[in-house]
């Protein structure tokens, strides 16, 4: 019996060292926010062209975008990942203040437009996407939607506008640039105005895009690849770029950052090349529906076009650190909404 | 002896799951890092201490309710003798086989199909209704095999003198008291403990908060301070019920006894087969059909892109969790057995530690703690997940065992050690056969606790591998709703079947047994 025991031991040992892996010759280990479904394809080719292998950690909807952040937060003093691939500036931003993300320049870069790229290089955009708004057709006619994110506070839509959780995702990074672009007390006005209409707070985007789709609710902010996916789904939702006669509409581009002590420093140099690359703009283009950042890529056929869309004049940086300062009252918002 | 091989297994445990945890609370305490005791104080504002209550009554309700299906529900699938009562136990189970958050997004849906608001399940009331759901065959499990182990004897006594209904009251229900107890504290521990459900739900609670300081604002210390809160309360309930409860047979699973001293009639078992599958269709079967209905909308394409995406997955899990529960068995059994008939206050307050910790506070300390140069053999292998689940689930493996092991008279052994036997050998063919039951039981619940895991293991999963509930919830924030379904219904399948082929060769072992005896 004993010996059986030892076996089984030994069997457990064997198994489970199987796996270890860390700053290995031939791979790159990848953290990213961006939806599994969208990301995993596109380092599937990767792997498949260079012959370097990818792992990969991705984010769920459960964690909201967070989970691998805080990941490479504890990790910092002995990191494990290559590179962070996120769909937002945020986060690449909480990395540069932590010291965690080193400056780096991809050859690629070279065709992104400056505005995308960090002052210090900490980290670069390609593919963007875009907050919008959806409604459900069903429930309101055209004629009648919102062009500004003020009319959402119009007696008219009291109780049937929802948006995510204002402390996460690119939620929190759509209010930073709201305050930012208004001014703190214009932008808590609207808030107060939003919360005295009876806003719905949704736990994520995907959340949002279910209860305008399902009719819980007529209207709701979201991003370009959620309204996308609605609509690939036959969800009855029309999509709005909300500001056009006024502050905008917030473009949120994906980045990367290259993490301080990365164990595979080239391997993520090549990646980050290749995920810059025009070909996987168009790649992300046609399956989330993000718009591509370098010029002269061609825009598939019902994906939204930069060209097409008042941009929202943001400054990234400032806006990351402007959420700082306003998540205590981002908080006591969404508390007393609850 | 045997408080050597104690001592030994304690430090083992202590140095793989109670150190990184030591490790974050001694950091929040201000060794090595800039926070003050004044930190602390966080806990006494009235915000802290409000929602500290809505978490109490939140679990308190759960653990009631939960608890009386459990008993209803325990009653019948015990005392009946009911056809197919094997199948209907596994199908109760069904909720335990599913992440909570699942079960979270198809209420909604069924009160969005019916075209009804699901306000009303956006709410604390939602939360509980859920939640109970969710938890209630933990009850029942526990609490039918209470019953089962309840001498038939004292049953017969009884019911010579009155109605069997003044039976249960009387002599049954204080019988199965401590089994009450320790189910509503267990499920109390795992309500107050769980996050995705009350977060899906808009409900605060406490875990909310711990989660927004971890991810909003990326404050680990005050998430962890706050996470003091919650393993206070569960300290507070352990030692309620080691005071209360030593020495008395709770949380058991075996069939010592067996025999029922209560006949059922036909009426009655009808009358009980109905409740039983009136709970089953409105609890399990409605969101179950719900999930197969969105899944198999478009046709099977859906199904078998679910298969495709999930295949490698299913193996990794099942295998990891293979492993997950059988260490949680072995170190459930000797830490149960070592401590011999006594409560080792020691030995359960380390593991209610690691149990009730919440999982995203679980996470960081294995990262801070394993993540160095040294350590790296264990951060970047599949050895940290298993770790994960020891400190998730040991608690519960081995109050299942200790428990059980508290019924194996020891007189037995001692008899096989006068016999010449040696320690070991009375052990192995004198103990461990007599347990055997319930090793299996807490071998089943473990591997079925460790499939669901997702708290932690997203958190300190290796680069490169992938487990079955974090790869449906990656891909389910984009997936249409009906490939999520079709997701879900995989997962359901595929544990509930391991889990059904696990029962059957238990049962087909136990035939053969019976008939062949042991050789």
């Amino acid at each position: 019996m004993k010996e059986k025991l030892y076996k089984i031991l030994a069997l457990l040992l064997v198994t489970l060292s199987t796996g270890c892996g860390g700053g290995n010759e031939g791979e790159v280990v990848v953290y990213t926010s961006v939806d599994q479904v969208f990301a995993e394809p596109i380092l599937h080719d990767f792997e498949r062209e260079t012959g370097i292998k990818v792992k990969a950690v991705f984010d769920t909807e459960e964690t909201k975008s967070t989970g691998v952040l805080n990941r490479l937060i504890a990790e910092a003093n002995n990191p494990q990942c290559d590179l962070f691939w996120s769909g937002d500036p945020v986060r690449a931003n909480v990395l540069k203040q932590k010291g965690i993300s080193q400056p780096f320049s991809p050859e690629a870069a070279q065709t992104i437009p400056g505005h995308f790229i960090d002052e210090e290089k900490h980290w670069t955009g390609f593919s963007s996407r875009a907050r919008v708004l959806i409604y459900n057709k069903d429930l309101l006619p055209a004629n009648q939607v919102p062009t500004s994110i003020f009319d959402l506070t119009k007696e008219e839509y009291r109780g049937k506008v929802t948006v995510a959780n204002p402390l996460f995702g690119t939620t929190s990074f759509h209010m930073a640039a709201i305050f930012a672009a208004l001014g703190d007390e214009q932008a808590k006005k609207w808030l107060d105005d939003l919360k005295a209409n009876n806003v719905v707070i949704a736990t994520s985007n995907g959340d949002v895009k279910k209860r305008v789709a399902n009719g819980e609710v007529w209207l709701g902010l979201t991003d370009t690849d959620d309204a996308n996916e609605a609509m690939k789904e036959g969800a009855p939702i029309g999509v709005v770029f909300l500001g056009q006669q006024d502050i905008g509409t917030l473009i949120i581009p994906n980045t990367l950052s290259l993490i301080k002590g990365s164990p595979n420093p080239e391997e993520a140099q090549r990646l980050a090349n290749y995920l810059m690359s025009e070909e996987t703009q168009l790649k992300l283009a046609h399956s989330s529906a993000q718009m591509p950042l370098s010029k002269g890529v061609e825009v598939p056929e019902g994906v939204f076009s930069l060209d097409k869309v008042k941009p929202m004049r943001v400054d990234y940086d400032k806006s990351s650190k402007k959420l700082e300062e306003i998540q205590p009252y981002l908080k006591e918002w969404v508390e007393t909404n609850m | 002896m045997s408080r050597i091989y104690l001592w030994a297994l304690s430090f083992l445990f202590v140095a793989i799951a109670l150190l990184p945890i030591l490790y974050l609370v001694s950091h929040s305490l201000g060794i090595g890092s800039e926070i003050e005791l004044g930190a602390y104080t966080a806990l006494l504002r009235g915000r802290t201490v409000r929602l500290l209550l809505h978490t109490v009554g939140i679990g308190a309700a759960v653990a009631i309710s939960a608890t009386f299906l459990g008993l209803v529900l325990g009653f019948i699938i015990s005392k009946n003798n009911l056809r197919h009562g094997q199948l209907l136990t596994i199908l109760l189970l069904v909720p335990l086989f599913l992440p909570p958050y699942i079960f979270a997004v198809a209420w909604v849906d069924f009160f969005v199909v019916l075209g009804m608001s699901p306000s009303v399940i956006y709410s604390p009331a939602g939360a509980i209704f859920v939640l109970t759901i969710i938890y209630t065959p933990i009850a029942m499990l526990l609490l039918s095999n209470s019953l089962q182990n309840i001498n038939a004897s004292l049953e017969e006594a009884a019911m010579i003198m009155v109605p069997y209904r003044e039976a249960f009251f009387r002599i049954i229900l204080p019988l199965v008291k401590p089994a009450l107890l320790s189910s509503g504290l267990l499920i109390f521990i795992l309500a107050i403990s769980e996050f995705s459900v009350p977060a899906f739900l808009s409900v605060q609670v406490m875990t909310t908060e711990i989660f927004t300081q971890f991810s909003a604002f990326y404050d680990f210390d005050s998430a962890i301070i706050l996470s003091g809160s919650l393993i206070f309360l569960c300290t507070i309930g352990l030692l309620a019920e080691s005071s209360y409860l030593t020495d008395k047979p709770f949380l058991t699973i075996g069939s010592r006894n067996g025999r029922s001293g209560y006949t059922a009639s036909d009426k009655d078992k009808k009358k009980w087969l109905a409740v039983a599958g009136g709970y089953l269709f409105c609890s399990t079967l409605v969101p179950i059909a719900l999930l197969a209905v969105q899944a198999l909308s478009p046709g099977l394409q859906h199904l078998a892109q679910a298969f495709d995406y999930l295949k490698a997955e299913m193996w990794q899990t099942f295998l990891y969790a293979c492993w997950g529960a059988l260490l949680l068995v072995l170190f459930g059994f000797g830490f149960s057995y070592l401590k011999g008939r006594k409560t080792a206050r020691a030995v359960d307050f380390m593991l209610i530690l690691s149990f009730a910790l919440p999982s995203v506070v679980t996470g960081i300390a294995l990262i801070r703690y394993y993540n160095t140069p040294a350590l790296n053999f264990i951060y970047t292998s599949p050895l940290i997940i298993i770790i994960a689940y020891l400190m998730r689930y040991l608690f519960v493996a081995e109050k299942i065992l200790h428990n059980r092991l508290m019924q194996i008279p020891a007189s037995l052994e001692q008899a096989a050690l006068v016999s010449g036997a040696t320690k070991w050998g009375a052990l192995w063919q004198i103990t461990v056969p007599l347990v055997a039951d319930a090793l299996f039981g807490a071998f089943v619940i473990s591997f079925i606790f460790c499939m669901g895991e997702l708290g932690t293991a997203i958190m300190v999963y290796p680069p490169g591998t992938s487990l079955l509930p974090i790869k449906i919830f990656t891909i389910m924030a984009n997936a249409p709703q009906s490939l999520t379904s079709a997701m879900c219904l995989v997962a359901l399948l595929f544990t509930g079947s391991v889990t059904g082929g696990l029962f059957a060769l238990w049962y087909i072992k136990r035939r053969v047994t019976a008939r062949y005896g042991r050789s």
